[in-house]
């Protein structure tokens, strides 16, 4: 089996190489993401998979590889980069790598509701970000977005309902300046913390918060360590889904179009249980016992009011025309 | 040659201890300045994993002039000194063929991010300044292993007393 | 695979550095397979770039001041006024030495040296045989990772995705009832021997010398009190006692010279780099493996072949023994680890169990020849070959082989202090 299999890898670089003399050759796009295979992400995946083989009548094959088995959080750009996989869906900030701009996802409170969000995946702008200079000279291309949900402050000391709560807090984050900066502006503080100590940082105090979706939430147990939950919706956790551009390139037509509509179809599926997980996630988290606080109108335009200074900050290395083309879909 | 020798061990452990004291020391502050002033920065433990894997990668020289990168002995023990010398010979070429490599794509790798421009999370380090240990520990390495090549060369055998 | 770890060996029996064949096995192996190797280098980097494997400086820093620093001396020198006396007492004393110097030190050659250095020639001095003397420090020198900090938990936790604290605290029970079980031992052959005590030491003594060692006694407690009261994560921790370590060797003990300093950190240097090197070219190995699916295979061939958890684990545990018996705890972690952890979900094993129960099969694996790091620190304190102290460690290396037993048959006995800490 395991000759096979390499057998098979081998035929999907050559036609990465641009080797694409026969059609008849199954083609093999190897995506590599880093979420548990029964993960919303991992569950669209195989749903493109099966999507993809349908409609291309098994001519394109897409091999998943779940949970940063070939490559981890830190690497899988670099692994689509030098072709050593086809497709990945990482989460938006890694692009900052790339191109500055995607730090547009971790401004406070640039969408609105679910409605903004799906609009700006359809946006111009959005495909000037996908189809960026930056990505293509790079011989990436961004082919959609697929949504973890809408992050909330929660924390172990206190009920937030203004931004003066936040006052003091220590916050557990991934990384990335704009969230440093956008805590910094209301007088809280951040702690960098992997994934795999955030439990046990929260527990201990190490951080006095974090800012999760109602997934992530219930994924990493964090209920059980903290008490209050805003369901302040201030920002988001996506994802981008990039293709390594110079194998997307040598698909033929067709087959191309067909996998596009594969991944359109996965995508609306994936949106859709991405909702339906962050609600049942979120009754899981009153079950449980949290506090929730849900912040009315006036609450919300105090944070928007206090988080201000970030916009300010960011605005020209995100750039106006990022910033206030996604405004203007509101 | 002899003192040639000596500043450049010296150069070595100069290089990676400082690499590496700095970074434990930022590590340091950083965890003071959040207990005290309850205040954090996130460039710095970036910086300082990177200062600290400089330091480990300028060290792998330096612990192969010391001879602990573990070897087995197993086989080796049994030989008459002439296979044993031909098999001091092939275990150092099998490491400069490692460096050829690792110095050579190390230094494809800081091509590739001098051009795609990517810089680090938190610090906007440019990742080409980062990679940069690559192919630098690599040539420090491939040195020491240079060395031990001549050394087996002439004959003279390559003590281990590999211990951590 | 089998083509992968022949080349492996061959190169290791070839006296190719571990690291080395390790990366270039993998090199040879993915070059076959059409791979893009631009991706090496990067691969190497990014296995390293993790703030939770910063720990692993930091402990071994630490470890490497204590030892110069007088902290271990006069730990030794308190314990022993108060049990020297008593029959066996000073095989006991080494035990107990290790014990202590392993809730500081994340690395068991280390403690092996660092007791082993002081208590070795003062159990001969006593008319202990040279090789009980030799096998009771390189036994007791294995707790140094099962006792927190530890190198390989914290190496397990950043394969496996596991907090660092919930590990450093399962190892806590586990090392004490090992610790416990090697001191009975202990006892034992010193009755059976005849080994004579030291005098006895007046309680002025005692309180002297415990006064003086108090400074390096508050450090475990510091370690992990650091950890659980939240000031610190494990990374911050292991800094923290440097920081500790050095304050009292130079202010307090003043034992800690400028001279000392470029020793200290060469001997930090040599263990970090070759560590951090060996981690660097199993990441190739295991993206060779992953690539080929061998994990999921495997794990695969065990859900069908209906495998039982008590076979796993002594399937396994031979695993580790015949790997550990050639290579060293790190790369036994980093190569097998990323293969059994499918199968550890598939199994339904608990994964902070599973890295108390390897973890103790690693420690076997360093007091077994050829490659048993311990066997070479206390052969080399010692002056004597390394068949002397693999004589003197087999009765140690049976009640531990004993305690494994109980510890796979009760997994309570790992998993209970970090659910009843939360
Ligand atoms: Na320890
Ligand atoms: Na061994």
């Amino acid at each position: 089996a395991c000759s096979n299999d390499s057998a098979g890898k081998s035929e999907a670089t050559n036609e990465g190489n641009g080797n694409n003399e026969s059609t008849d050759d199954e083609i093999v796009i190897r995506f590599s993401h880093v979420a548990p295979p029964h993960n919303v992400k991992g569950l669209a995946a195989e749903k493109f998979a099966e999507l993809v083989a349908e409609k291309t009548d098994n001519k394109v094959k897409v091999e998943v590889y779940d949970s940063g088995q070939l490559y981890g959080d830190g690497e899988e750009l670099d692994a689509i980069l030098s072709g050593n996989v086809e497709m990945i869906a990482p989460s938006m900030s890694k692009l900052v790598q790339l191109d500055p701009r995607w730090q547009f996802i971790d401004l406070p409170y640039l969408f609105k509701d679910k409605h903004h969000l799906r609009d700006f995946f359809t946006s111009e702008t959005a495909q000037s970000l996908l189809e960026s200079e930056q990505l293509v000279n790079n011989g990436l291309i961004g082919l959609g977005f697929w949504e973890n949900g809408f992050i909330n402050f929660t924390n172990s000391q206190r009920p937030i309902s203004s931004p003066e709560d936040l006052e003091g807090l220590t916050f557990r984050v991934q990384s990335g300046q704009l969230i440093e900066a956008k805590y910094n502006t209301v007088g809280a503080n951040t702690a960098t913390i992997a994934w795999a100590e955030a439990y046990t940082a929260l527990q201990q105090g190490v951080a006095d918060g974090a800012e999760v979706t109602p997934d992530q939430m219930d994924v990493g147990s964090f209920y059980e360590v903290l008490d209050y939950l805003t369901l302040s919706n201030h920002g988001r956790i996506d994802y981008a889904v990039i293709m390594n551009k110079d194998f997307w390139d040598t698909i033929p037509e067709d087959l191309r179009g067909q996998v596009s509509e594969a991944l359109v179809e996965a995508s609306e599926y994936q949106w859709g249980i991405a909702e339906e997980n962050n609600q049942t996630s979120l009754e899981k988290l009153i079950d449980e016992g949290m506090e929730v606080i849900e912040p009315s109108e006036a609450d919300r335009e105090q944070f928007v009011e206090a988080f201000q200074p970030v916009y300010e900050e960011y605005r020209d290395v995100i750039t106006p025309e990022i910033i206030d083309g996604i405004r203007d879909l509101e | 040659m002899k003192s040639l020798k000596k500043y450049w061990a010296l150069m070595e452990d100069v290089l990676s201890g400082t690499f590496l004291v700095t970074g434990i020391t930022l590590i340091f502050y950083e965890t003071v300045m959040r207990f005290l002033f309850n205040s954090s920065k996130a460039w710095i433990g970036e910086v300082s994993i990177y200062l600290i894997i400089w330091g480990a990668l300028f060290g792998i020289a330096v612990a192969l002039r010391n001879k602990r990168h573990v070897q087995i002995d197993f086989l080796y023990d049994f030989l008459s000194p002439f296979y044993r010398r031909i098999v001091d010979l092939f275990s150092v070429s099998v490491g400069i063929i490692f460096c050829i490599f690792y110095i050579y794509y190390g230094g494809s790798l800081v091509m590739h991010n001098y051009q795609t421009g990517m810089s680090s999370m938190n610090a906007s380090i440019p990742l080409w300044v980062v990679y940069l240990i690559l192919p630098t520990s690599g040539i420090l390495f491939c040195l020491r292993f240079i060395e031990q090549f001549i050394h087996a060369i002439r004959g003279e055998e390559i003590n281990d007393d590999s211990t951590v | 695979m089998i083509l992968l770890f022949s080349i492996f060996f061959i190169l290791l029996l070839l006296r190719v550095p571990v690291a080395i064949s390790l990366a270039v096995s993998s090199i040879i192996m993915l070059l076959q397979g059409n791979f893009n190797l631009d991706m090496f280098a990067h691969r190497m980097f990014s296995s390293l770039d993790s703030f939770t494997l910063m720990t692993i400086p930091g402990f071994v820093l630490a470890g490497v001041i204590l030892a110069k620093g007088g902290i271990t001396k006069y730990l030794i020198e308190a314990i022993r006024s108060w049990i020297a006396h008593l029959p066996g007492g000073l095989s006991v004393v080494a035990i107990l030495a290790c014990m202590f110097f392993a809730s500081i030190s994340g690395s068991s050659p280390a403690t092996a040296a660092a007791v082993g250095a002081i208590m070795i020639p003062s159990m001969i001095k006593n008319n202990y045989s040279a090789k009980y003397s030799m096998g009771i420090v390189a036994a007791g020198g294995t707790l140094g990772i099962l006792l927190p900090p530890s190198i390989a938990l914290i190496m397990y936790g950043v394969i496996a995705q596991v907090s660092i604290g919930d590990l450093f605290i399962a190892g806590i029970i586990p090392g004490i009832l090992l610790g416990l079980a090697l001191v009975t031992v202990a006892i034992f052959f010193a009755w059976k021997n005849g080994y004579k005590s030291e005098g006895k030491s007046s309680w002025a003594e005692r309180g002297k010398h415990s006064l003086k060692a108090i400074w390096g006694a508050f450090l475990p407690f510091i370690i992990l009190g650091s950890i659980y009261s939240g000031v610190a994560t494990p990374t911050e921790a292991a800094v923290i006692s440097v920081f500790y370590a050095l304050f009292v060797s130079v202010f307090i003990y003043k034992e800690l010279l400028w001279k000392d300093v470029r020793p200290i950190l060469v001997e930090t240097i040599n263990i970090t780099s070759m560590i951090f090197l060996i981690i660097g070219a199993a990441s190739l190995f295991s993206l060779y493996l992953t690539n080929e699916q061998i994990p999921q295979q495997l794990g695969q061939w065990i859900q069908d072949a209906n495998m039982s958890k008590t076979l796993f684990f002594i399937s396994t545990g031979i695993l580790f023994f015949i790997l550990g018996m050639f290579l060293d705890p790190i790369s036994v972690i980093v190569i097998t680890l990323p293969i059994f952890l499918p199968v550890l979900e598939v199994l339904d094993i608990n994964s902070i169990h599973f890295a108390i129960v390897m973890t103790i099969n690693i420690e076997l694996a360093m007091i077994t020849p050829p490659v048993g790091l311990n066997l070479f620190v206390v052969s080399s304190i010692a002056r004597k070959k390394m068949g002397h102290a693999v004589q003197g460690v087999l009765p140690f290396m049976l009640v531990m082989v004993f305690v494994l037993i109980i510890i796979i048959a009760i997994p309570s006995i790992s998993t209970w202090l970090p659910q009843f800490m939360k």
